[in-house]
């Protein structure tokens, strides 16, 4: 045999002469390693506990002394065990033999083990065989030598009077015990290796009557054996109705977790919403959805998205043909044939927003060129599909009626596709690149080509942005932007925060989100007679880590009476003077605020934040662990994330 | 225009085959619709005599909406567990028009 082809650890095909059963169990794959084991186990327990009775039973012997009959039933079944077993482990030895060499060692010690416990329980038998004839001589009386103590201990066992109740309470408990180890009975332990074998007959401890052991028996209440199948089953329905209710109030509690994550803060849902989410979860029924207002179409196109079932059928009902806005919240099982569609049912669509549409493929997006003659804004989620070259012809078909733009997780999207969408749309007002492989600082300077921006996003773009870009961008269009995001442009440095200072007078919006090099001095700087802008609305510092309380003093001072969001999560060095300098101030509009992982943040601080923010819905304080339970809230306040809730 | 809304005391609410329910106000008042009809300054009939004609609603869905302001009225501000509120899968579009008519 060539070498190479043996690898270690396969087994060879060389094995002796074998009995007909193992040759059947190798057939049909049962490996016998494991029962050998087992059966070892087992047997080695039995005798254990076979010997700690028999001590326990001399003791009691000497004082009951009687001699009873059925002694003789229990000492056949008890030999015909032992007879069972003894043929077992000779099935096993001859089963070891076809194992490999490389096993040779610890399949001896096995063997050695179970020989030995073989020989445990011939002793038995002997002693049994001994007092039923005494004329009986055979060779296993050469045991009776050699352990002779041990068999005296046997015959005690044999002699001692026992009624079938007894035994039957010796029994079970011996089982109860080896249930309690089973995970049937997970509170309750006990030694493994006196696991009664399912299939054993036993006796009911309350009824009393004879049933067959299985895995599911179950044990008595006063924990004095098990109970037969009609006793079990009289406990389980109360043992039911614990364990249902012990999930409902699981159940309770993940809900409410899940509604304050939701922002979900009323109990008793709106009539509408109750119906939305009727027609919703029976849509495949619906034949038509007719006129239910178009906010509603919008809600029931929402939840039947999350619950993904809209498919090519039900797309159909949202295809009313004077329909101006369409949204589709998860295209994933959607073809490009029926996405194609919604340019031929509804031409009249002015905005259309369709996510995940990964199916979408070049002509769909060509058809919406050429056949939506009306689209103004156009928003595309997850078509990876769709060409360059598509979004060329695209751009170049829309041409300036487009004022809204919005794409996201492709890698399709590049500096051509950026050059036709400035070239050819002018009007451009709203621009979101989201998660797109190729926006980098060639792309962003070509975006300096539309003079009416009012909204940029840039989120999370794999190439790097430089400050030098973003400044000439914010040169050209700044004036005008309302909303800024440029969300993990990690790279930009102050000189960006300069350039927004001189120019973005009518910004509402900024999110500068993840900006790690931003520093406090210019952060502080930005806010600092920033007179040009009235005030912020939303601003977003998530992970500029270097704000401090300095900072945060100047961003209060310059928009408080105007912001409306605002984060500031993981902005760890801010101290606890910063929320003591708030106190100076009224936030009037001020709706959400997130606050985690602000580590100084405590119930005191909570309670002052929501004494000068009367508006103030929601507020987060993830990982903010100074906060306890007893912080006084505010009625109708969302406060998602305080670790006592959680832990709770 | 000042609200002059008197919320004590029952309405009757008609359906177009001409079954009748009788509901206290506070709890119809869910419906902002409704509530809007019984302000005093806006001079509606229905709030002189206290009873409204729904002209495109069935006894059957009215029934329903009426079921629905009792139960809105009581279980708001309860903090346990509230039961779903259920409506046949047929009656869902047509009782969503409703439901947003009536604005509740």
């Amino acid at each position: 045999m060539d070498t190479a082809s043996r690898r270690p650890g396969q087994r060879s095909h060389v094995s002796g002469p074998n009995s007909a059963l193992t040759e059947f169990l190798r057939e049909k794959g049962i490996d016998t390693s494991g029962i050998q084991a087992l059966s070892s186990a087992r047997a080695r327990a039995r005798n254990e506990a076979a010997h700690r009775r028999s001590v326990a039973a001399s003791l009691e012997a000497a004082e009951i002394g009687e001699e009873i009959d059925e002694d003789e039933e229990v000492g056949e079944s008890s030999a015909s065990a032992a007879r069972r077993k003894k043929k077992v482990s000779k099935d096993e030895d001859n089963d070891e033999e076809m194992l490999d060499v490389e096993e040779e060692e610890p399949v001896r010690t096995r063997r050695g083990r179970a020989s030995r416990a073989t020989t445990k329980i011939d002793l038995k038998v002997v002693g049994k065989r001994k007092r039923k004839s005494t004329t009986v001589k055979d060779t296993e009386s050469e045991f009776e030598e050699i352990e002779e103590e041990e068999m005296i201990a046997v015959r005690a066992t044999r002699t001692r009077k026992l009624t079938k109740a007894q035994l039957a309470k010796k029994k079970a408990g011996e089982q109860r015990k080896l249930e309690e180890d089973d995970e049937f009975n997970p509170d309750n332990f006990l030694d493994p290796a006196l696991r009664p074998v399912p299939g054993q007959i036993a006796f009911c401890a309350e009824c009393e009557c004879r049933f067959t052991v299985t895995p599911y028996s179950r044990s008595a209440d006063d924990g004095e054996g098990l109970l037969c199948h009609t006793c079990g089953k009289k406990g389980a329905p109360a043992e039911k109705a614990a364990r249902k209710k012990k999930q409902t109030t699981r159940t309770n509690k993940k809900s409410a977790a899940r509604a304050i994550l939701d922002g979900d803060t009323s109990n008793v849902k709106s009539l509408q919403e109750i119906c939305i989410n009727t027609v919703a979860k029976y849509i495949d029924d619906v034949e038509t959805l007719g006129y239910i207002g178009s906010h509603n179409v919008d809600k029931i196109s929402q939840i039947i998205c999350k619950n993904r079932r809209l498919n090519g059928e039900t797309i159909n009902l949202f295809f009313e043909p004077a329909e101006h806005v369409l949204r589709f919240y998860d295209c994933s099982g959607i073809s490009s044939d029926s996405l194609r569609q919604i340019a031929a049912f509804v031409p009249t669509i002015r905005r259309l927003h369709l996510n995940w549409c990964g199916l979408m493929k070049d002509e769909c997006l060509d058809y919406y060129g050429t056949q939506l003659k009306q689209l103004t804004s156009l928003e595309l989620y997850g078509a990876f599909n769709v060409t360059e070259e598509c979004y060329i012809r695209f751009f170049k078909n829309v041409g300036s009626r487009l004022t809204e733009f919005a794409v996201k997780d492709t890698s399709r999207f590049k500096a051509a596709a950026v050059e036709a969408l400035v070239d050819n749309c002018p009007e451009l007002e709203v621009l979101r690149l989201h998660t797109l492989t190729f926006i980098d600082d060639e792309c962003v300077r070509l975006l300096t080509g539309l003079p009416n921006l009012k909204i940029l996003e840039i989120t999370d773009s794999q190439a790097s942005i430089k400050d030098g870009p973003i400044i000439d961008c914010l040169n050209t269009f700044g004036p005008g932007l309302s909303e800024l995001t440029l969300n993990g442009c990690k790279d930009l440095t102050d000189a960006t925060l300069d350039a927004i200072h001189s120019s973005c007078g009518r910004l509402d919006i900024l999110n500068l989100d993840e900006a790690e090099l931003l520093t406090n001095d210019g952060i502080g700087k930005l806010f600092t007679e920033w007179s040009l802008n009235y005030g912020l609305k939303e601003l977003s510092l998530r992970n500029c880590t270097n704000l401090q309380s300095s900072g945060f003093a100047r961003i209060i001072d310059h928009s408080s009476r105007t912001l409306e969001r605002l984060t500031i999560n993981r902005c760890k060095d801010i101290e606890k003077d910063a929320w003591t300098f708030l106190q100076e101030f009224t936030l009037p509009e001020l709706e959400v605020l997130d606050i985690s992982f602000v580590r100084c943040v405590d119930d005191a601080v909570i309670e002052g934040i929501l004494k000068v923010a009367p508006e103030l819905k929601t507020l987060k304080v993830w990982g903010c662990n100074k906060i306890t339970e007893s912080c006084a809230l505010k009625e109708g306040m969302l406060l998602v994330g305080r670790e006592a809730d959680i832990l709770a | 225009m000042s609200e002059v809304i008197d919320d004590e005391g029952s309405l009757t609410l008609v359906s177009n085959d001409g079954f009748q329910f009788v509901l206290p106000k506070k709890c119809a008042f869910a419906s902002k619709t409704i509530r809007n009809m019984f302000n005093k300054n806006s001079g509606y009939i229905e709030a002189k005599e206290n009873c409204v004609k729904f002209e495109d609603m069935r006894g059957a869905v009215l029934e329903k909406v009426c079921e629905y302001f009792i139960y809105k009225h009581k279980y708001s501000g309860y903090s346990g567990q509230v039961p779903e509120f259920q409506i046949p899968a047929e009656m869902g579009l047509e009782l969503l028009t409703i439901a947003d008519f009536l604005e509740t």
